[in-house]
């Protein structure tokens, strides 16, 4: 059936109608929302300048029930002002609630008016038949729709494979897939210094060519030397043809790029505008600064992190690409765990707080997208320690040490494969280890001041009480990380006494006292070990069963961080240059 | 003038309106993608009770009318006093619940006899505006049961806390959402 009145066209008389009772509708509820738009102004005002619960008569009136307690009427005074007080404050409370949906009807409401008068004014169009050209019309609404419908398909299949997982099979530089990798391969990373410590964060240098000998003052041996804007006291990262390291103070955050054949600084990235970034800065000791961690580079970007928790990612050309705010770590002193990457992953971990408080985590994002791929809680204290990634038995492990619990997961999911219960204190040592040599390889741990322990990897769950390797009591550090061969291992502590012990028994072999204090860690390079003392002079002595020392160079700067150990060059920072050491 | 005759000009707006209309959906559509895209890893603001000096800005400073921030009660920690801290006004004319006697400038703090001499407070969240007068009191001569926390159904996670902002203690940090609330009493924390 057809209802006669649907294609009715309303006729002039009528239409009048209808826009003079829209005119209406609109002045009333456009002064109807003025009216109450002024009066919430109004009241938010008065709660913000007057409020009912700060009132001066009520805390009188308590003040002179003091003088009289006993006065029944004075306390039935309170009792009413005090109803009162708080029936005007819900009640303007209310009216600030009420008041809204008042302002939202009465916007609607002006707006369809609007919309009506707009309507009846609006002139009904008269096409042209001549100006028509129906098939060309049919084409191009064709054309439009199968377009559209392509980018919309577009979009879905960039949706669906933008959600797969980041870390697949094809992605990784071993996949054999013929995209391109986004991170270097693992023999590309034994060539460079792409993190604290050096590669895989055994202190361990691929190369036999190591300068043994300069001079800071002559400038005998020095290559170049460059000033560091900003303090810090990271460690220098080299990739190629550029050394990294990072400065920063209580404001401002900084990541450098400097040219290893010329010195010359190749770009400064500022890590800036994060959102969520702490407005206060933390509190930190002068020894640890506002710029502790070393940052570390997976070959296609640099990643760097602050004490304030802002960490960012730059390219290798200084855009910065992404970065996020953490939060600022609940660490004495200051933080100072550096950087870490496996594959497209970097990993950051976040020691902080008592281990039964839950606030410590460890977290692998994706170096590309900087989106989390996994994160774990941590059962453990605050730490100053940085992971280290080694193989046991072909497979992965990503090695944790904190208070109480020494901690290994899978890099690729997060899942724990072993721990064990074997710290207590202020961790701030890293692992140290020789690196796929044996099948069960040994992991050396230090307790600050108190011992080193040896603990073999090859276990699952709770090895506390069974992959104890050994454990010995002399010369142990509480800032540096000790170094292994292999063969032996080699602890340097603050004061200056250096130990070294046979590292599959625990025996020990020999010690020494260099006298001299030391903050940055050990490293061995073509059989020797390098020891850089807080007052800029490098130690180098036979990584042997024999002490003997074969140099000793000044570079006349104080030193905290520990040198980049590559093809025929040192890279080291000083308090605030950086130096390259080579001929 | 007369309407045009005939359907063709109705069915090529009704074609051109859907274009559009489609066209705005997909832009939509993007728009939501990206936007879900950029946002940042999934936290939460809390306060840490342990840093929080009770200094009464969370009532005025949080972006909302009536403030995310609310006293919280750790039943575990409280003693249950009679003379509770937080509920009573220094030195207080009775222990009673006379308005002259009650530190809440809005009375959320309910008293409830238990056993004598035991009382038992609760909180009526929707009265409290965080002004922290029972949490100082508490904290003070009591056990410090009482605690202010930001109430995730309320909190609208803006992307820098205004709150944080002028917080004296930087009591107000992010953590995970998957961590949800920062509760003050070993019991929780350990849960």
């Amino acid at each position: 059936m057809k209802l006669p009145f649907l294609n009715r066209m309303p006729d002039a008389e009528e239409s009048g109608q209808r826009v003079r009772s829209a005119r209406t509708t609109a002045f009333v509820s456009g002064v109807f929302s003025l009216w109450v738009g002024a009066s919430l102004v109004w009241n938010s005002l008065q709660l913000r300048v007057a409020n009912p619960l700060d009132s001066v008569q009520l805390a009188q009136l308590k003040k002179n029930l003091e003088q009289q307690p006993g006065d029944e009427s004075l306390k039935l005074q309170i009792r009413k002002l005090d109803y009162q007080l708080r029936r005007e404050f819900s009640g303007r409370r209310k009216m600030n609630v009420n008041g809204s949906y008042l302002l939202l009807a009465g916007l609607l409401a002006l707006l369809a008016s609007l919309k009506v008068i707009e309507n009846h004014r609006r002139q009904l169009p008269m096409p042209q038949p001549a100006a028509r050209d129906p098939e060309g019309e049919r084409g191009r609404a064709r054309l439009a729709v199968s377009g559209l419908s392509g980018v919309l398909g577009l979009l879905v299949v960039w949706g669906c494979l933008a959600d797969r997982p980041l870390s697949g099979e094809g992605a990784g530089a071993s996949g054999g897939s013929d995209a391109k990798a986004s991170y270097a391969t693992a023999d590309e990373m034994k060539k460079e210094w792409p993190r604290f410590l050096g590669p895989g964060g055994a202190g361990l240098s691929a190369y036999t060519n190591v300068p043994q000998s300069w001079n800071g003052k002559t400038g005998q041996g020095i290559v170049w030397k460059a000033q560091i804007p900003l303090p810090g006291h990271n460690s220098p990262v080299v990739w190629k043809e550029s050394v990294y390291v990072t400065g920063a103070t209580a404001t401002k955050r900084e990541v450098y790029c400097f040219d290893t054949g010329s010195g010359k600084l190749r770009w400064k990235g500022e890590v800036k505008g994060i959102s969520g970034s702490p407005t206060k800065p933390p509190a930190v000791m002068e020894d640890t600064g506002f710029a502790a961690p070393t940052c570390a580079t997976d070959g296609e970007r640099v990643y760097a992190i602050f004490a304030n928790g802002d960490f960012a990612a730059f390219s290798p050309d200084g855009k910065l690409l992404w970065g996020k705010a953490l939060g600022i770590p609940e660490v004495n002193y200051g933080y100072a765990s550096s950087l870490v990457t496996w594959e497209n992953l970097v990993f950051v971990l976040m020691d902080q707080g008592y281990p039964d408080e839950g606030k410590s985590f460890l977290r692998a994002i994706d170096g590309e997208s900087g989106k989390t791929v996994w994160e774990k809680s941590r059962p453990v204290a605050s730490s100053w320690t940085t992971p280290a990634v080694i193989e046991v038995k072909g497979k992965p492990q990503l090695i944790t040490c904190s208070d109480p619990w020494v901690i290994a997961y899978d890099p690729k999911s997060g899942a724990e494969v072993w721990k064990a219960q074997i710290l207590s204190g202020e961790i701030a040592p890293s692992t140290a280890f020789a690196g796929g040599q044996r099948a069960d390889p040994l992991l050396f741990f230090i307790e600050p001041y108190s011992r080193v322990v040896a603990v073999k990897a090859d276990g699952s769950g709770d090895v506390t009480h069974t992959h104890v390797a050994w454990e010995a009591f002399d010369g142990i550090p509480d800032i540096c990380t000790p170094v292994t061969n292999g063969e032996l291992l080699f602890l340097l502590n603050t004061p200056g006494s250096l130990t070294c012990y046979e590292a599959n028994t625990g025996k020990k072999v020999w010690e020494k006292e260099l006298a001299m204090d030391f903050k940055s860690s050990p490293c061995i390079a073509g059989g020797k070990l390098y020891m850089l003392s807080v007052s800029g002079k490098m130690i180098v002595v036979t990584a042997g069963r024999q002490f003997k020392k074969l140099g000793e160079s000044e570079l006349g700067e104080e030193c905290t961080a520990t040198p980049a150990f590559l093809d025929g060059r040192i890279y080291l920072r000083g308090e605030k240059n950086l130096y390259c050491i080579g001929s | 003038m007369s309407a045009p005759k005939g359907n063709s000009g109705d069915r090529r707006e009704f074609i051109a309106n859907g274009v559009r209309g489609l066209c705005l959906l997909s832009l939509g559509g993007v728009g939501g993608l990206l936007l879900d895209r950029a946002q940042a890893d999934d936290a939460v603001w809390q306060i840490d009770p342990y840093k929080c000096i009770s200094c009464d800005r969370c009532a005025t400073s949080c972006v909302l009318d009536e403030s995310a921030v609310k006293c919280c009660h750790n039943f575990s920690m409280c003693g249950y006093c009679d003379l509770c801290t937080g509920y009573f006004e220094p030195e207080p004319n009775a222990l009673n619940t006379g308005a002259e006697n009650q530190l809440c400038p809005t009375g959320a703090i309910q008293r409830k006899f238990v056993e004598d001499p035991f009382f038992q407070y609760t909180i009526d969240e929707k009265l409290c505006i965080g002004c922290a007068k029972c949490v100082k009191g508490c904290n003070m001569f009591g056990n410090g049961s009482l605690h202010l926390q930001i109430q995730r159904d309320r909190c609208v996670d803006c992307n820098e806390c205004s709150i944080a902002r002028v917080c004296p203690s930087n009591a107000i940090q992010r953590i995970p959402l998957a961590r949800s609330y920062l509760p003050k009493g070993r019991e929780e924390k350990s849960s």
